[in-house]
């Protein structure tokens, strides 16, 4: 293989990636132009004007404080559950390591049993964090009907996908000898879980659940476009029904929720992951 | 009563040899030093012994359990019985020392009872582990985390595991390799008690003098062969030995400087 042949294949690889990109813009009707065409400007100008000033209300600030409640209750609600459900499957989703493990030493059944164990999990996990958020609400609002309900199942359902999957990976993720000492004590995989597993992992396992939690909570602000409860439905309410001063008051609302649940979040991780022991040695707090 | 029996035990790790056509018997109550070079196989020979791997070819026998037909909670069962020091990754860094030395003990608990003692450790646990952690000049550690004690306490943490786990044998790998003579002097007293009480201990170093001192068997091994198996006096007058300390030694001066 010589240079000018390498060269010759970049060109055609920058060339056709390109190509993509321009019958991306020209199928998604991508247009500077729109912004500048008098119907467009008349609209955004009706809209932006139309924000202002925010309808502040004293019966409608009184109602998005409720909503923004229920938001905050959703998210907080579905992650809790989505942890307690994520936690025995992601255990089974851990790759079996180690000889013990091996076919030789445990028999074919129980071996085959392990890995089928595996993939299965692995496939419901799949499944469960494949579907988006707002796919599983539109399914939930059917099968339970309307309201916060199956906002909370959606994002519960969305959620243990995710957060199994991550729990698996840093679970499986520690120093295997250490694991290994673990086991020779006798210990079974449980409890090589509680007392090597999760500790080592803590930092992580937080931080990912923080993250999430976040994450919920900016969800659960939209679930409520498909009537799965929380400020979404006022937003799509307002939206349909012009009142755009109310649409500036809820989008104001829904920032200062989102900023409020990031530094609360930040405060979380630097509180526990800086002093680990707050959590693990919470006894010695007690005994002393 | 023949605690170990292993009969032509191979280990391979991919083509790699770790252990060749080793078979020798160890009895109850003995103290064991295994000897030899870096890479020569000591800590494969450990691994088999805890049941952390397994006999690729040839029969392991360990407290009357042949390791290649065993059900998982006979391995379980015999795991508890037999306490391990490594060398390294010996504790979990997050965790309290009691909670470390807890673990001797953790596969004889129900995962209930494990889980309350991440939270609260009984007064029958703290009395015992208080004793063993005074033993080993570790009492004032006791909430510490591990990670914040120095290497040669992390290796006390373990060793103190391993007495609270009451085990009948005691396999340990390069217990004194990173720690101060002081230490190691500590450590190897108490295996010496524990043998003295009928534990056996099976452990290996590169100190050739601690080793003739504390040991009533030596064990030398050289390119995953047994080069040497016997009493210590003999082992200072074979080849095995000096080929273990470097025959340069014996070229220069012509002495063995153990004698």
């Amino acid at each position: 293989m010589n240079n000018v042949n390498w060269q010759w294949k970049n060109y055609l690889i920058t060339f056709l990636f390109l190509v993509g990109i321009v019958i991306s813009g020209l199928d998604t009707h991508f247009s500077l132009q729109a912004f500048g065409e008098p119907s467009t400007l008349k609209a955004m100008n009706r809209f932006a004007g139309g924000l202002w000033p925010p309808e502040l209300e004293q019966q409608f600030l009184l109602s998005i404080g409720k909503l923004l409640l229920e938001t905050v209750e959703i998210s907080l609600l579905a992650t809790t559950l989505a942890i307690i459900l994520a936690m025995p499957l992601s255990v089974a989703s851990m790759r079996p390591r180690g000889e013990e493990f091996s076919r030789k030493i445990i028999g074919s059944p129980q071996w085959a049993a392990r890995w089928a164990i595996y993939y299965l999990s692995r496939s419901i996990l799949a499944l469960l964090r494949g579907v988006p958020e707002l796919m599983w609400a539109l399914l939930f609002v059917v099968a339970v009907g309307l309201g916060p309900f199956p906002g909370v199942l959606a994002l519960t359902a969305h959620s243990i996908g995710i957060l199994g999957k991550l729990y698996a990976e840093i679970f499986e993720s520690v120093d295997y000898r250490l694991i290994e000492m673990g086991r020779v004590t006798g210990a079974n995989e449980l409890q090589v879980l509680a007392f090597i597993r999760f500790p080592v992992t803590l930092p992580v396992f937080l931080s990912y659940t923080l993250f999430r939690l976040e994450c919920n909570m900016r969800s659960a602000t939209v679930l409520g476009f498909v009537g799965a409860g929380g400020i979404g439905t006022q937003l799509m309410i307002s939206m349909k029904l012009y009142m755009y001063q109310e649409v500036a008051t809820l989008v104001i609302a829904i920032f200062l929720l989102v900023i409020a649940v990031e530094l609360i979040g930040q405060y979380l991780r630097t509180y526990l992951l800086d002093r680990p022991q707050n959590l693990i040695n919470s006894y010695q707090i007690i005994k002393k | 009563m023949d605690i170990v029996i292993a009969d032509n035990v191979e280990k391979l790790y991919g083509n790699n040899q770790g252990i060749k056509k080793v078979s020798l018997r160890i009895k109850k109550g003995e103290f064991i030093g295994v000897l030899g070079h870096s890479g020569a196989g000591k800590t494969t020979l450990m691994r088999l012994l805890c049941g952390a791997i397994f006999p690729t070819n040839g029969s392991l026998c360990v407290m009357g359990q042949e390791m290649s037909a065993i059900t998982r909670p006979e391995l379980l069962r015999l795991r508890l019985k037999i306490a391990t020091v490594y060398q390294n990754f010996n504790v979990v860094p997050n965790l309290s020392v009691a909670h470390n030395v807890l673990m001797g003990k953790l596969g004889s608990k129900s995962l209930l009872s494990t889980l309350r003692s991440l939270l609260w450790l009984t007064p029958a646990e703290t009395k015992r582990i208080t004793k063993i952690l005074t033993s080993l000049g570790l009492k004032e550690k006791f909430y510490e985390r591990c990670q914040e004690l120095s290497g040669g306490q992390q290796q006390r943490v373990a060793v103190a595991r391993a007495l609270f786990s009451e085990a009948e044998m005691i396999v340990a790998d390069e217990p004194i390799a990173s720690v101060d003579p002081g230490t190691a002097g500590l450590i190897l007293n108490l295996f010496s008690a524990l043998q003295q009480d009928g534990t056996t201990v099976i452990m290996n170093l590169h100190q050739v003098s601690d080793a003739v001192k504390y040991c009533t068997r030596l064990i030398a091994l050289e390119n995953g062969e047994l080069a040497f198996d016997g009493i210590p006096e003999e082992f200072l007058n074979t080849q095995a030995y000096f080929r273990l300390i470097g025959n340069k030694t014996q070229e220069l001066t012509g002495e063995n400087p153990y004698e």
